[in-house]
């Protein structure tokens, strides 16, 4: 049964594995990294640095499965760092890095699919129970269903969110534009963050009686108050 | 539910609004405005979460 098991998750597809990183990889240089590397102008150091950086992609992706460290160095690190010594001399050499903007612009989406395909992913016909080190015991049982709180909670995050997504393109000034998507971006990502805190965090540990809980927030409290007393005296007055 | 934890979703609810409301009068080009409003809506939402931990925070 172990044997099975272990045949099991030995199952690997370093055939599918090697091209999801050399493919998307070899993209990305071609189009970011050898575009202006060989354009007219460019330096033989830039060329040199690119060509260093292909090898050093596929040296990284064929690197024998024994010694996976070195492999991710020279597949990741050693790649990204020479594409980078290839952009900053191309630059010092007067080449535009995107004379193209839609090349680039898929260049970049060839960069994000290879950094995917560095990730560790659970291959096909592989059960994660059949995992030597996985620990034996009974499943465990979920905590239930989540209370109206939670519910609540979350939808108003979730919409709240997704508003600031869309007022922010109603701004029109185009520095004024980057600063609010900027904000609806930063205010999304912390209306989330704090209404899954309130929609989780369930009694008994919010501990204390409500007046307790309201006074620990008093200085915030007290701040927002005078922040709406101010805002209501500017509207009184400034009118 | 609690009134601390009404409390603390009726702040929700305000800081959202607050945030939107910053946005939308961003659009309208009343910068200061905006500033006052994502000033409250940060103040309401950090009063929101820390209703939930009475206790300096220790979890």
């Amino acid at each position: 049964m172990m044997e099975q098991a272990a045949s099991r998750t030995s199952v690997s597809v370093p055939g599918f594995a090697r091209g999801s990183r050399l493919f998307p990889g070899v993209y990305a240089w071609a189009t970011t990294v050898a575009s202006p590397a060989f354009a007219r102008e460019a330096s033989t150091f830039s060329r040199v640095a690119a060509v260093a950086a292909l090898l050093a992609l596929g040296a990284g992706v064929f690197w024998p499965t024994r010694a996976p460290r070195l492999g991710r160095v020279l597949g990741i690190h050693a790649f990204v760092g020479l594409s980078l010594a290839t952009w900053a001399s191309v630059l010092h050499d007067g080449v535009d890095l995107a004379a193209e903007p839609l090349v680039a612009a898929f260049g970049a989406l060839g960069w994000m699919i290879y950094a995917f395909g560095w990730g560790e992913l659970r291959g096909p016909l592989t059960v994660p129970e059949d995992d030597p080190h996985v620990i034996p015991g009974a499943p465990l049982a979920s905590r239930g269903t989540l209370g109206r709180r939670a519910t609540i909670a979350f939808w108003l995050g979730l919409a709240g969110a997704l508003s600031f997504v869309v007022l922010a393109f109603r701004v029109t000034r185009p520095t004024h534009a980057i600063l609010a998507h900027a904000v609806a971006l930063a205010a999304g990502l912390w209306v989330l963050g704090a209404a899954t805190r309130v929609a989780l965090e369930r009694a008994p540990r919010p501990s204390g009686p409500s007046a307790d809980r309201i006074a620990a927030g008093s200085g915030t409290l007290s701040a927002l108050l005078i922040a709406l007393g101010l805002g209501a005296l500017w509207l009184l007055i400034g009118r | 539910m609690r009134l601390a934890d009404v409390v603390s979703i009726v702040l929700l609810a305000g800081a959202i609004g607050a945030f939107a409301a910053g946005l939308y009068v961003l659009g309208e080009q009343r910068d200061v405005l905006a500033l006052y409003w994502l000033v409250v809506g940060a103040l309401a939402l950090r009063a929101s979460t820390i209703l939930l931990r009475p206790r300096g925070g220790s979890r």
